[in-house]
């Protein structure tokens, strides 16, 4: 699904190159739950929004479902990620001026979806999410672990293949990190491949692989059962 | 999506209310100013286009050399038109037309003379006139106007003459002494005419007021030639052909005159000839309030780009979001500038309203009947309409480009790339033009007050203080004495004076003279002031050398100014004993020499001035009186006034409002370029506040990080005064040359002028620099004065 060959990111200014990412090479299979792991300044998230496409590499080749992404023009990578990838993120990020129900709508807008379809799959996820009763609040009225929730519904409302997560849970308290962390694990037992970046050894205990970055490059990558993830 | 994107707008709307009224107010003012510009410009440049044959219209006029100067006037000889029908038969149409903007009418009404004082234009015409222009009869035939001692009214005047009466066949009296029969009732003519007309007298009426129809000699302003030629004929062959033409009618002043043919659409906008009107408006004026209007509107949309840009920050994350979610820049694009139109369309309305609501004190003020109805006029719509687009694309295309070009990555984490801050960018470069604007606004605003200033305060020569002008409709001996003696009776009339004109006066009289300085006979050109020995004191005019001339009804002696002996290379005292011929007189001695006055207004220089005394040319009396008892004085005078003349109506000025007067255009100019200084001015401070507030916020954490390092709230003041005074300075370096360059090219209208000086610089400066340092200085302290450890938290 995903073929990441020797990605750098670096950002110059007149003096120095910062590097971000240094060669790293990786590929994810469709169906798995990959966790990307690492301390501050890693690179994680780089390497996310990477593959999410919000960012590109200054080299290296991605092939997404073997497109090359490295290649495509912004609209193109657009058009690739509206219909194919969910993200989550920390801040959760969802329209401060729109209702959870207007939240919901704006990817289908963007993939021009019809009104009345539209209204159906909105009603849907609200109900899978058991949210229907605050659809039409405001972000700022909702606790963080349903903004969170609300986030991986709007997410999922394109029946994405794929779902990049960006500490999903570090915002919230440990009760609604467990609650998240459930609802990804159903859905990649559903079939969607997740990718999640956490500091959290109990979140990445839910992944079947860890990849761990060190100042911008991957120092391991293991299965979770050979990694031995501490139970605390 | 358009739902979904408008609903953002709306509440973004309502969240940010400062931020949308800043916004709404700036666009709306700047829409306004153009609106009305819009507004004006249109109505000045539809003048009497509502002719059939406005194309082909022309109107005949003369240059003249005197003295080596050229002067141009829009009068032409009498018979210039009767010749002209008889020698080309190729024109169509031509007519002469005598205009006077005043008259007395006198009318029995129930038993009872009523008077009028007619100031809408009282005009003698040939019937030709009504084929040449379209100013459609509703009762009556135009061609009744060839018998003498006829006249047209117009709808309003007879109905004021004659309410509920049919006015065909009745008699009115024109200044008391020529009867006149109604023969027509005319349509009112429209506003946008120059040819103001109420009363339409046959010209072969013309003789019974004195005027002489077969004088090729005598050069009136108010007497007009108009001609139609057919559809491809050439205005300039048929120029080409006048002096030839001329010749044979009037041999003496080929050399001297030339005849010119002016299309009417430059009527309305040539000062040189003027207009039936009395108003002309220059194409540059016209230019150079466009330019305003659009300059005006370009700070508003600069305003605006400023502010957008200034919150890109706040609105980075929801780009951010829209991208993840999967909209592409094009989109993005459309969103903000749809956004822009919704505040542009709150904006349109708005300024649509105030307009509405400034129409008509402008109206008044200009003295321009505009008509304002936005729903039933599709021009001022498709006007309104296309400004609306034109400000979304002006102020919304580039913050709306900025903001779709942030990366997602980036704009999640609240980090857009942005220019470094000491680079010199766009939104640098758009406050400077803003300061160029306002700056060169000021100073033009100064210059043109101090002109005035300078108009108002300059010594003209002569005393305006305490004269009240009044009208001398005869001038008979015993009239004029009896009404001398009557005034003087009361001890709050200081003295009389009868004259042709007062002191200063629109009214110009110019005639040749000869001398025989350097033997042989020469001409002279002086200015002709025919007035009774009192003018001197009456008007304080003061005597170099020699004395006052001698009362008399006659010319004996003369009195000059010291620019006629000036001219002719004398020393006031050596002209003095100089004899001068006028006319078939014989010649006369110059016995004084009076200091230099303004005897029309300050645009023009003083020229060679003749003073003598003749009856026969009074037309005005000059009251000194005690401005104590002002009040009583006028009461006495028009006692006096109604006692000499009961077939006349009283009226009176004050010398110095005549003089005032000469200076109403300039009034005028001076007032709307306060009033668009403001504007820009109000304008450029939203848009300072906008980058101020910009600044602050992209600051904060330099800002935290000085303060915590030790900087007094001083030092951070100066971190943001610091970088407006440049943009102040580098914005001055352009305005102040642009702006000397354009007003000095003003200044030349004027005879009389001031010098642009260092101070007028210094002033425009000091003024931008303190407007900006109030504006700027809220924001900054609020920066100032913020704790560290807040703006810090974030980082």
């Amino acid at each position: 699904m995903i073929r990441l060959k020797n990605i750098f990111k670096y950002y110059s200014n007149k003096f120095v190159k910062t590097y971000v990412l240094q060669d790293n090479s990786l590929e994810i299979r469709e169906g798995e739950f990959v966790t990307i792991m690492g301390p501050s300044g890693a690179g994680k998230s780089t390497l996310l929004h990477i593959m999410g496409m919000l960012d590109s590499p200054s080299s290296g080749e991605y092939y997404f479902y073997g497109e090359p992404v490295h290649r495509l023009g912004e609209k193109q990578r657009t058009e690739l990620h509206k219909r194919r990838i969910g993200f989550v993120f920390q801040s959760y990020h969802l329209i401060d001026e729109l209702t959870v129900y207007e939240n919901l709508e704006t990817p289908l807008l963007y993939q021009k979806v019809k009104a009345g379809e539209r209204k159906s799959m909105v009603a849907e996820i609200l109900d899978r999410f058991h949210m229907a009763a605050k659809k039409d609040l405001f972000p700022q009225q909702l606790s963080g672990g349903q903004q969170q929730l609300a986030a991986i519904a709007r997410a999922l409302i394109i029946q994405p293949k794929l779902i990049l997560a960006d500490e999903p849970t570090g915002n919230l308290n440990s009760r609604q990190g467990e609650e998240i962390m459930q609802v990804f694990k159903q859905l990649n037992e559903a079939g969607t491949t997740i990718v999640q970046v956490t500091h959290s050894e109990r979140n990445a205990a839910y992944s079947e692989r860890i990849i761990h970055l060190l100042d911008g490059r991957i120092v391991e990558d293991a299965p979770v059962s050979l990694v031995g993830v501490a139970g605390e | 999506m358009f739902k979904n994107y408008l609903i953002t707008a709306l509440r973004r709307l309502r969240y940010n209310r400062s931020y949308a009224v800043i916004n709404v107010l700036g666009l709306a003012l700047g829409m306004t100013c153009c609106l009305l510009i819009f507004l004006i410009i249109r109505h000045e440049s539809g003048f009497d286009r509502f002719h059939r044959h406005f194309e082909r219209i022309y109107r005949v006029v003369t240059d003249e050399t005197i003295n080596d100067k050229s002067t141009h006037t829009s009068g032409s000889p009498i018979p210039f038109a009767a010749a002209l029908r008889n020698d080309f038969p190729q024109i169509e149409k031509a007519a002469v037309s005598l205009y006077n903007q005043e008259g007395l009418f006198s009318l029995e009404r129930e038993g009872q003379v009523r008077r009028f004082q007619e100031n809408r234009g009282v005009v003698f015409v040939e019937p030709a006139f009504f084929e040449i222009f379209d100013f459609p009869w509703l009762i009556g035939d135009p061609n009744s106007l060839a018998e003498p001692n006829t006249v047209a009214l117009t709808e309003d005047l007879a109905a004021k003459f004659f309410p509920g009466e049919d006015p065909l066949g009745k008699t009115i009296r024109l200044d008391s002494q020529i009867d006149l029969k109604i023969t027509g009732v005319a349509k009112n003519p429209p506003a946008q005419s120059d040819f103001p007309f109420s009363a339409m007298i046959s010209f072969k009426t013309a003789p019974q007021s004195g005027y002489d129809l077969d004088s090729w000699g005598h050069l009136m302003s108010n007497v007009h030639t108009y001609l139609l030629l057919p559809p491809g004929e050439s205005a300039q062959a048929l120029e080409s052909q006048f002096p030839a033409f001329t010749e044979k009618y009037y041999r003496d002043d080929v050399a001297r005159r030339r005849y010119r043919l002016q299309t009417l659409s430059d009527l309305h906008f040539n000062p040189r000839y003027g207009n039936y009107g009395d108003r002309t408006i220059s194409k540059t004026t016209l230019w150079a309030l466009g330019l305003i209007g659009f300059l005006l509107l370009l700070a508003a949309c600069i305003n605006f780009i400023n502010m957008a840009t200034a919150q890109a920050l706040q609105r980075a994350r929801e780009v951010g979001v829209r991208k993840v979610l999967g909209a592409f820049r094009g989109q993005l694009v459309g969103q903000f500038l749809g956004e822009t139109f919704l505040i542009v369309l709150f904006a349109a309305l708005f300024s649509l309203a105030l307009t509405e609501l400034l129409l008509p004190s402008l109206k008044t003020y200009l003295g321009l009947n505009i008509p304002f109805h936005p729903l039933q006029d599709a021009r001022l719509l498709g006007f309104t309409a296309t400004l609306a687009a034109a400000v979304t694309l002006l102020a919304g295309l580039y913050p709306a480009l900025i903001l779709s070009r942030f990366t997602p990555a980036l704009a999640l984490k609240n980090k857009p790339a942005a220019p470094a801050s000491g680079a010199f960018n766009l939104r640098r470069a758009l406050v400077i033009f803003q300061f160029i604007i306002c700056q060169m606004l000021i100073i033009a605003t100064i210059i043109v007050s101090w002109q005035l200033d300078y108009f108002r305060n300059k010594d003209l020569g002569f005393d305006q203080e305490a004269v009240v002008i009044t009208p001398l409709p005869r001038n008979d001996a015993a009239v004029l004495s009896a009404l001398r003696n009557e005034l003087l009776r009361d001890s709050r009339i200081h003295n009389v004076s009868f004259s042709f004109s007062s002191a200063a006066s629109g009214i110009r009289w110019d005639s040749n003279l000869q001398h025989t300085l350097n033997g042989a006979e020469e001409d002279f050109v002086s200015d002709l002031k025919f007035a009774d020995a009192s003018y001197l004191p009456v008007y304080g005019l003061k005597l170099v050398t020699g004395r006052n001339y001698t009362e008399s009804d006659t010319i004996s002696e003369w009195v000059v100014n010291e620019t006629f002996a000036r001219k002719l290379g004398l020393t006031p005292d050596e002209i003095v004993g100089k004899t001068f011929k006028l006319g078939g007189r014989p010649y006369l001695p110059v016995v004084g020499v009076v200091r230099d006055f303004n005897a029309t207004s300050l645009h023009e220089e003083i020229r060679p001035c003749l003073l003598a005394a003749r009856r026969q040319s009074y037309y005005e009396a000059g009251v000194k009186i005690d401005l104590h008892n002002a009040k009583e004085a006028l009461r006495h005078i028009e006692t006096c006034w109604n006692a000499a003349f009961p077939d006349f109506l009283y009226s009176y000025q004050f010398l110095d409002e005549r003089v005032a007067r000469f200076y109403q255009e300039e009034q005028k100019t001076a007032q709307l370029f306060r009033v668009f200084s403001g504007t820009t001015i109000f304008i450029g401070c939203l848009g300072l506040l906008g980058l101020v507030s910009f600044m602050a916020a992209r600051r904060t954490k330099e800002v935290g990080v000085r303060k915590v390092l030790g900087a007094s709230v001083g030092n951070i003041l100066m971190l943001f005064g610091k970088e407006f005074a440049l943009l102040i300075l580098i914005a001055f370096a352009v305005a102040a040359p642009a702006a000397y360059y354009v007003m000095n090219g003003w200044l030349q209208d004027f005879a009389y002028r001031i010098q642009v000086g260092a101070g007028v610089f210094a002033l425009a400066l000091g003024i931008t620099a303190l407007i900006a340092a109030l504006t700027v200085g809220y924001k900054a302290l609020r920066a100032a004065l913020a704790n560290p450890v807040e703006s810090l938290r974030y980082e």
